[in-house]
Formats: C-alpha cells, sequence, structure tokens
C-alpha cells in the first residue's frame, strides 16, 4: 500500500476525533454540523494527498449527497415560516 | 474482483460496528455528539475499507522486469542511432515497438508487416521488437485503460489524469515508482501499447518528458 493512502486514512481519523471533540466541547448538538464539519476533512485531505480508493470512491458520493442534503433541509426550515 | 487484506478488513469492522454504536446510542443514550463521533468514525472506517490493496511482489519483480526490458530496448535503439519517434502497433494480440532513424510516415503505418525483425520502409531502416507493455485490461477507453494498467494492475504510479483530443492522447502519470532510462520510460512505452492494443491502430510515441516522478507522455493516434 502507498505511504500516502495509509497517511490519508490516519490523518482522516485524527481530524474526525479532533472535530468531534471540539464541536463537542463548544456544545454543539446538531449531527449534521458534524458531518459537514468531516466532509470538508475528507475532501481537504483528498485534493491535497489525493489517496487511491476503490471503486471511483462511492464514500465521497454518500458524503456529498448527505451534506447537499443537509444544506437543502437547513435552508428550507429558515425559508419555511 | 479486489481481494479483501487485513486493513480492508478493519475498516470494514469498524465502519459497520460504529454504525450499531450509533444506532444504539440514538436509541438508548440520545447522545448527539457521540453518535456523531461514531458517524465520524464509520466514515474512516470506510475510507479504510475502499483504501486498495499493496501491489503484490510479482507485480514489483514484473514492473522491474519491463524495466530492464525498457531500459536495454532505448539502449539498442541508441546503440543504432534510431531517433525517431517509436511506433507502437498490435497485431493479433501482440504489440509490437518499431523504432526508425527517422519519424515515419503516419499514413503507411498501417501497411506495416511487423512479422519480420527489420524492415525497409519508405522513411529508412526500421527495427521491431516485441512490447514489453502488454497489459490485459477490461476498459476499452484508452485513458481509462492507461490509468487501469498503471495504477490498479501494476502499481507503478499514484495516478493518472490523462486526456484524449482528435488523434491524441495526453497522459500526465504522477508518482511514478518506475520510470525507466535513456530515451524511453516504463509508463510511456505501457501507455502507448495500451493505447494501440485498445484502439486497435498504430499510435507514436511522440514524447515524454519526465520531472521528477511526474512523466508526461504525448501519443498520437494515427487515423
Amino acid at each position: 500500500m502507498s505511504s500516502w493512502n495509509f497517511h490519508s486514512n490516519a490523518l482522516l481519523a485524527l481530524m474526525v476525533v479532533l472535530s468531534a471533540w471540539i464541536l463537542w466541547s463548544i456544545g454543539e448538538p446538531r449531527v449534521d454540523a458534524y458531518i459537514a464539519l468531516y466532509t470538508i476533512w475528507y475532501l481537504i485531505i483528498k485534493m491535497l494527498l489525493k489517496p487511491k480508493k476503490l471503486y471511483k470512491d462511492p464514500l465521497l458520493a454518500v458524503l456529498l449527497t448527505v451534506f447537499a442534503a443537509t444544506v437543502a433541509y437547513r435552508v428550507v426550515e429558515v425559508l419555511s415560516p | 474482483m479486489v481481494s479483501m487484506n487485513l486493513y480492508r478488513g478493519f475498516g470494514l469492522t469498524l465502519a459497520l460496528s460504529s454504525l450499531v454504536l450509533a444506532i444504539v446510542t440514538y436509541m438508548i443514550l440520545g447522545l448527539h455528539p457521540l453518535i456523531a463521533l461514531w458517524l465520524g468514525l464509520a466514515i474512516v472506517g470506510f475510507s479504510m475499507f475502499l483504501t486498495p490493496e499493496e501491489p503484490r511482489e510479482e507485480l514489483r519483480v514484473l514492473a522491474r522486469l519491463a524495466q530492464a526490458q525498457v531500459e536495454n530496448i532505448a539502449r539498442v535503439a541508441e546503440l543504432l542511432n534510431l531517433r525517431g519517434p517509436p511506433v507502437f502497433k498490435t497485431v493479433e494480440g501482440r504489440t509490437y515497438i518499431i523504432l526508425s532513424r527517422d519519424p515515419p510516415d503516419p499514413k503507411m503505418l498501417g501497411d506495416l508487416d511487423v512479422s519480420k525483425g527489420v524492415l525497409e520502409t519508405p522513411w529508412g531502416l526500421a527495427m521491431v521488437l516485441r512490447s514489453p507493455g502488454e497489459v490485459s485490461v477490461e476498459s476499452s477507453e484508452p485513458c481509462s485503460s492507461i490509468e487501469e494498467a498503471l495504477v490498479h494492475v501494476l502499481g507503478i504510479a499514484d495516478w493518472v489524469t490523462c486526456s484524449r483530443e482528435t488523434g491524441r492522447i495526453v497522459a500526465e502519470v504522477v508518482r511514478a515508482k518506475v520510470i525507466g532510462g535513456f530515451s524511453l520510460t516504463v509508463p510511456g512505452v505501457f501507455a502507448a501499447s495500451i493505447a494501440s492494443r485498445v484502439l486497435g491502430r498504430p499510435v507514436i510515441l511522440k514524447g515524454e518528458s519526465v520531472r521528477g516522478d511526474r512523466i508526461v507522455i504525448e501519443v498520437d493516434v494515427v487515423e
């Protein structure tokens, strides 16, 4: 395995735990905020380290779909009376 | 089919157990930050599960053999002063490299008989060798075939960005682990061989520029 692939997963694990810890410590209760941050970290690591992924990375598609759905839900929530 | 190694197995186990823990936490505790942490670990687990296996030792040996062959071809070409761009032609599933002193005439490449070792062509004498870059791939499109062969089958590069315009394929090989020597590179020979094989046409390896572990390969497809 390329060390970049290994490092990207290790870095993602570190950023996920750090993000969860920081958001938890500031009292953030919304799960979608956490997932949005995980998605951003996943994208940043993917852009910077370009790790190889099997099956054209379906996880990225799932994360982006969840992210888009969450944003859409929040927008509708704000706009609806 | 991609095999499951220990690392990927651990990733899948982590992902599934984290999802179960997230559901249990939601049902029993309802503690949202903890649910979010489990979901984060599930993402890490799936990311590990989607990480491809390390290229096997046999493939590394084959890559080194290919490197030696490519280097030998380049040495012979240099010895005989065959400085024209190499042509790759696939006939009956076998790919050949045609080396000549002067640039070849693309219009006449389709009719070349590659069964002989030395050819007399309108642009001078040419030497015909078997290409070491014969790789069978599932894809039928040259760019994805090149990526599949170099990254996933042989594991000699970390990734490939490739574009195909009319009559030309340009591939950038990033973090190439095997480069080659003299005037030819291993990824270049593989890319041209695969393009010729997939398209069923002769191709000309027009240029290769090496910058560190990045190689930009230009292949002209003879229409």
